[in-house]
């Protein structure tokens, strides 16, 4: 039963890089936001199944915690951006007012 | 009992693993943002829900599982409400969904609405429908969908 955790763990790990890849050359900052968000769910998981091949489930609280710390900073990182564009348009609507 | 419960966590763990790969190649090639939304969307819910299940069966009667639970269904709340806000935020600062061709004029929303086929005759709303479904594969320089070819192509389905 070993080797089946230690391929999900293989297989997440391969897409952790991956994610981290594409938040580097992501040409847009929301490649960069959903690939730090896609890295994040990937940590909870492969905290989960890394408690089960060390045998310590105390690690799930951990993974429970990290989904939460997740979740809140996406959204904070978005609501930033987001407010930043809004504000942008607002400013080029004013000059072009003018 | 044992030997099924392991062999049902292990085909959802291992396909679970597939999902989370699949995904992440996914993200790592679709050529632009909507379309990476969607590969990672993949993986955070069919990878996730798999392998929190996988591991669920392996956990026993004990709090471990109901732990699992508990970080699947926050898993579950959350990241449709992720890719929702990632989504809005990405449309309301103009990155816009891939065309079809490479002129890039030819949104599906901005595109200038052609004259439908009148379906008063059987045939012609017959050519019509396989005549609309040219579709240049993305990435390769695309033609203009002018109407010879698309004739001929339909002559030569039939």
């Amino acid at each position: 039963m070993e080797w089946i955790y230690f391929v999900t763990c293989i297989a997440i790990l391969i897409t952790m890089v991956l994610a981290v890849v594409r938040g580097l050359a992501g040409p847009t900052i929301f490649d960069r936001v959903l690939a730090v968000n896609m890295f994040g769910t990937k940590t909870v998981l492969f905290i989960a199944v890394i408690s089960f091949l060390t045998g310590r489930p105390d690690f799930l609280d951990l993974a429970l915690a990290y989904a939460l710390i997740n979740f809140i900073g996406v959204f904070a990182v978005l609501l930033f951006f987001q407010s930043r564009e809004v504000r942008r348009a607002a400013e080029a609507e004013r000059e072009a007012g003018k | 009992m044992h030997l099924l419960l392991d062999i049902l966590s292990a085909m959802l763990l291992l396909s679970g693993a597939f999902f989370v790969f699949v995904g992440g190649f996914g993200v790592m090639r679709m050529p632009e943002f909507y379309t990476r939304m969607h590969a990672a969307s993949l993986t955070d819910t069919g990878g996730a829900a798999l392998i929190l299940f996988g591991l669920m069966l392996q956990g026993g009667f004990t709090l471990i599982p109901l732990k699992l639970a508990a970080i699947f269904l926050f898993l579950f709340l959350t990241s449709p409400t992720a890719s929702y806000a990632l989504a809005n935020a990405a449309l309301l600062s103009g990155v816009k969904p891939a065309c079809r061709n490479e002129t890039g004029k030819a949104f599906p929303g901005e595109q200038p609405a052609k004259p439908k086929p009148k379906r008063k005759s059987a045939s012609k709303a017959v050519k019509a429908r396989k005549s609309a479904p040219v579709k240049p594969p993305a990435g390769k320089p695309a033609k203009r969908p002018a109407k010879k070819p698309t004739k001929k192509t339909a002559r030569k389905k039939s």
